[in-house]
């Protein structure tokens, strides 16, 4: 329930953060947003109301399976390897930083699924597999379909 | 361009193989579980860059179409559906399994599969031309109308319906994003160039599908040993025992049609209804859950069935039917191409090309399928390990190839993180591209209507219900939205 409270607090939050930027927009170019952002506010007022309606009805089902474990492992430490990988993409380009996503992911993934922390044979594996993935990307993007990749401010 | 000329260009041994490429493409991410058919097509979309636009869109068709049916797969041989789409695959299927007949049930997925595809393409390929035609008149007005049409997704979702409602803003508030095409004015760009341009949808799509998804995946373990059998069947005792339900495969395929015509509203209610309409009329509604074909039979047939039909108001009024059309939409407009009634007039190659390209790609699938059914088993053997790196890396490439700009690739970040969090906490993704993309038809529409309207020295509502075929259409838009609703109730019952 406290999370559905908070959705819809956030939702009007930023609905009301949008509309601000509202006034300094010709009417024209104005109208469409205040309705799409009227309508998110109006949407999360309305999911507030009808949670402490449910919740005081007795009827109110959590359709919500967030919780910490998902938040900080499934969401907030990929989330940071990829920003890292953004960040380093803008600084040695694709090849390098797809490389070291590879092997981030590919160990992060043996350490949660397996639960153990990665030896030296996973390390191995996964510097071959980010290899051999990254390789494959420059066969197909660059020599065959001659697409052009991020390049980096080094490389 | 005549139909001869376009008839042997789809079955030059290039195309073909394209089709074929693209149909196994999506099989494989279809019976991966985690990864769909919209997916798939978001991964390949730099691919079509190089092709020709037809080629490319058919290269996407065929991802469509083989990741309808790869999803149920998994369904039959793990009990994991790849899709919601194929959940009734794997109440029916893997019962089966059990039992030893998983190829049976293979074979009962693929060749119903088929017979809802072929009905699928046949309404696409009969049913769109003439509506193109048609929507040629419309004004404004009635685009407004239809474009509306399309967020009647909003109704057809479980689940909250404010959070639906919300998900449907959000995307429109995406759309508006950017320089505004008519007062040159930017809107919500925080003063960052980048943003001047706006939102693709392409990095939307990614970030809310690919990456959301990928996130989730994460830590995901390893799929249980699949247990194929090799059985003592042949092809040709399946088909004729899909023959004797000739009425199943029939309603099935007309229900999946219509539910696909029907834009935004998506192949889970098609599937789902065609089940319970299955269930409501068999003999035997008590072996249902234990491994009844007629199960797999009506939801197979429904979900390829929807493949053509929801191309219908994509390629004829440019409104996208689900959130796969809607990145095919995309691929459109990368390669220039306007959607709508005038695509058949500006480039009736690609449109044509790629309507009767589609009935190809049943046949490749139906091939692979039929044939390939001993090897499914060893695209389920793919470890989670190897498939998030390579699904995230192909990503990061995707969201940066549409406009060779870096920035796109952290609008995806953003929006993946966005997309994990929405889907934990039950918000739908679908009505969120679904908006991003009608947006700018939308507020394009709206404001062309308000200008007439200002000239005419009317009101905008008299403007727009003052023609005929306006309120036509928004009596149209009343009835889809009542027909949506009452659909989703009557899934909710069963």
């Amino acid at each position: 329930m406290i999370t559905n409270l908070l959705l819809g607090t956030a939702w009007v939050i930023f609905s009301l953060l949008a509309y601000t930027r509202l006034s300094s927009l010709p009417a024209q170019s104005a109208m469409f947003p205040r309705m799409t952002i009227i309508g998110m506010g109006v949407a999360g007022v309305l999911l507030i109301l009808d949670t402490l309606w449910k919740h005081r009805k007795g009827i109110f089902k959590s359709e919500i399976t967030l919780n910490r474990e998902i938040l900080i492992f499934q969401i907030m430490i990929p989330s940071l390897m990829l920003f890292a990988t953004y960040f380093m993409l803008r600084l040695i380009g694709f090849y390098g930083s797809s490389f070291f996503l590879v092997v981030v992911v590919f160990l992060y993934q043996t350490y949660r699924s397996a639960g153990v922390s990665p030896g030296r044979g996973q390390i191995l594996k996964s510097i071959g597999v980010g290899g051999i993935i990254t390789g494959s990307m420059y066969v197909i993007f660059t020599l065959l379909l001659r697409l052009p990749v991020p390049s980096g401010s080094l490389f | 361009m005549d139909s001869l000329q376009i008839l042997l260009g789809i079955l030059s041994p290039g195309v073909m193989l394209v089709i074929f490429a693209g149909v196994l493409i999506g099989i494989i991410v279809g019976a991966i579980p985690g990864l769909n058919g919209a997916i798939g097509i978001s991964l390949l979309l730099p691919i079509t860059f190089t092709l020709e636009p037809q080629i490319g869109l058919l290269l996407l068709g065929g991802i469509y179409m083989g990741g309808m049916y790869g999803g149920s797969i998994t369904a039959i041989l793990l009990n994991v559906p790849g899709d919601v789409v194929a959940a009734p695959a794997a109440m029916e299927g893997y019962p089966l399994t059990k039992q030893g007949r998983s190829k049976e049930a293979l074979y009962y997925s693929i060749f119903s599969s088929m017979f809802g595809g072929v009905i699928g393409v046949l309404i696409l390929i009969f049913f769109t031309p003439p509506l193109a035609r048609f929507a040629l008149q419309f004004g404004p007005a009635e685009m407004f109308f239809i474009a509306l049409s399309g967020l009647v997704v909003i109704g057809a979702l479980g689940g909250n319906i404010y959070k639906s409602l919300f998900a449907v803003f959000f995307g429109l508030f995406i759309s508006t994003i950017g320089v505004d095409a008519i007062t040159a004015s930017q809107r919500f760009t925080l003063g960052n160039i980048n943003l001047r341009s706006g939102i693709s949808v392409v990095p939307v799509v990614l970030g809310l599908f690919c990456l959301a998804e990928m996130f989730l995946n994460i830590g995901k373990k390893a799929n249980e040993v699949v247990t194929y059998k090799e059985q003592n069947i042949t092809r040709m005792t399946v088909i004729k025992e899909i023959l004797r339900h000739k009425m199943l495969v029939f309603k099935g395929s007309m229900i999946g049609t219509f539910v696909g015509l029907l834009p935004g509203v998506g192949t889970t209610l098609a599937v789902f209804l065609s089940y319970g309409e299955a269930k409501r009329v068999s003999k035997n509604p008590e072996l249902f859950e234990n491994g009844n074909v007629e199960g797999i039979i009506a939801a197979e047939s429904a979900n390829n069935a929807t493949v053509g039909s929801t191309m219908v108001p994509l390629l004829a009024l440019g409104v996208p039917g689900s959130p796969t059309t809607a990145i095919i939409a995309g691929a459109l407009i990368i390669h220039g191409i306007i959607l709508g009634p005038s695509l058949f007039v500006q480039r009736p190659d690609v449109a044509y090309t790629f309507i009767f390209g589609m009935m190809m790609t049943v046949v490749a699938m139906t091939v692979i399928g039929a044939f390939g059914i001993k090897y499914f088993a060893y695209i389920l053997k793919i470890k989670m390990e190897y498939i998030v790196p390579t699904v995230l890396v192909f990503t990061l490439f995707g969201a940066y190839s549409l406009r060779n700009n870096v920035f796109d690739i952290l609008i995806a970040l953003v929006l993946g993180v966005v997309g994990a969090i929405f889907k934990k906490t039950g918000v739908p993704l679908a009505p969120i591209i679904i908006g991003v993309v009608l947006g700018g038809l939308i507020e394009t529409n709206l404001v062309r209507s308000l200008t007439i309207a200002n000239a005419r020295q009317v009101s905008l509502l008299q403007y727009m219900l003052t023609n005929p075929l306006a309120i036509a259409l928004l009596a149209m838009v009343c009835v889809i939205f009542y027909v949506v609703i009452k659909m989703r109730m009557k899934m909710k019952s069963m």
